[in-house]
């Protein structure tokens, strides 16, 4: 079980792109990404657990420390938005 | 007089001489957040400078050491100074860290052939101290048909290097935790582990060079499913194993591959406080 943002792809790219220019605005590298995950649906989603609410990033800082994860995370409609997927609603990617 | 060029060492307060290159990383992890005492400075001098001693240090292409508790240090790596991106769901503990094996893993942002590496020599290695519980488990590596990574199902380990499967000697059955290593050199195929009561073979195969390397972005924690190029990728098979280590360059005898992993031992327990299994 996963939890996340459930998103279209161009939203998912927005999120994405957002999440990296809040790192590299500070003159630091790209060291940390939510990602996306493809579903069967075509939808994508954007995960943010609570493990991932607790990370430290950087300096002491956790995600929603910084004003654009705050941005982001109202854009996405707030933790509350989030929502639990399965493997099973994973796009299969084959296997070794 | 000393030759300042040929004695390159940095001269802390407390009279501690630091090795520039683990100078250099520890100063990046620092800027980064990181905390690091006097005593894991010495211990990461040290392993830098064994490893220059031995010759092996030119090698090393690249190694993470993601013991710091922070994102942005434990993506940083030892060798390059260079930055990974953690990706999804990665726990980053005081000694380790842990993908959730559906999400999470570090995105190398580098390739494999950058620093050397052909089907002719390779060295993936990875320090664990939990097992993998999912199936198929990537450690280091990438690929789609030139697979070229190092993995794990639920009972044990398996090279796979340039698409060459058969080649690449078959699985051992092992608690899956301390130190792997998987080296191509010199026409042997040979994976290893370390764990605290010594290092032992577990496949060993010698054979002419075969498959093409894969050219896409190196992974760690999952496989990154694709033979193009960056940025293309294909997050797939992650590990939810905890990680003190993982890495690779260039292969090397047997012998060195025994000193580098007692060397990183040393390293991480010295550094970590915790004991390898």
């Amino acid at each position: 079980m996963i939890l996340g943002f459930k998103v279209i792809k161009e939203v998912k790219e927005i999120i994405l792109e957002q999440i990296k220019n809040a790192q590299i605005s500070r003159g630091v590298p790209h060291y940390w990404s939510t990602g996306g995950i493809e579903l069967v649906d075509n939808y994508w989603l954007i995960p943010f657990t609570d493990s991932m609410i607790e990370t430290v990033l950087r300096e002491g800082k956790r995600p929603l420390d910084f004003p654009e994860g705050q941005q982001l995370l109202a854009m996405l409609g707030g933790l509350e938005a989030r929502v639990l997927i399965t493997q099973n609603d994973i796009k299969d990617v084959g296997g070794v | 007089m000393p030759n300042p060029l040929i004695i390159r060492r940095v001269l802390l307060s407390g009279g501690l001489r630091v090795d520039p290159d683990a100078a250099a990383y520890i100063a990046a992890i620092k800027a980064a957040g990181a905390t690091v005492s006097g005593a894991q400075t010495k211990f990461i001098s040290d392993f830098v400078t064994a490893e220059k001693t031995a010759n092996r240090w030119a090698g090393l292409g690249c190694l993470w050491f993601p013991v710091w508790g922070i994102a942005a240090a434990n993506a940083i790596c030892m060798k390059t100074l260079m930055s990974g991106t953690f990706v999804g769901s990665v726990t980053h503990a005081s000694g380790y860290i842990q993908g959730d094996g559906a999400t999470g893993y570090l995105n190398t942002g580098v390739v494999f052939s950058s620093y050397g590496l052909s089907p002719s020599t390779a060295y993936l290695f990875s320090l664990t101290t939990q097992q993998n519980t999912t199936n198929p488990a990537v450690f280091i590596g990438c690929g789609n048909v030139n697979t070229s990574y190092t993995y794990a199902n639920t009972t044990s380990y398996f090279p796979r290097w340039c698409n060459s499967a058969s080649q690449s000697g078959a699985g051992a059955t092992v608690t899956r935790t301390g130190i792997i290593s998987f080296n191509r050199f010199s026409g042997d195929r040979i994976l290893s582990r370390r764990i605290t009561a010594g290092k032992s073979t577990l496949a060993s195969v010698t054979n002419a060079d075969a498959g093409t390397l894969s050219a896409s972005t190196v992974f760690a924690l999952a496989n990154n499913g694709t033979d193009s190029v960056p940025p293309t990728i294909v997050p797939q098979f992650f590990n939810d194993a905890r990680f003190g280590a993982v890495g690779f360059g260039l292969g090397m005898t047997d012998a060195n591959d025994t000193a580098f992993t007692l060397n990183l031992k040393t390293l991480w327990e010295g550094v970590t406080g915790l004991v390898l299994p």
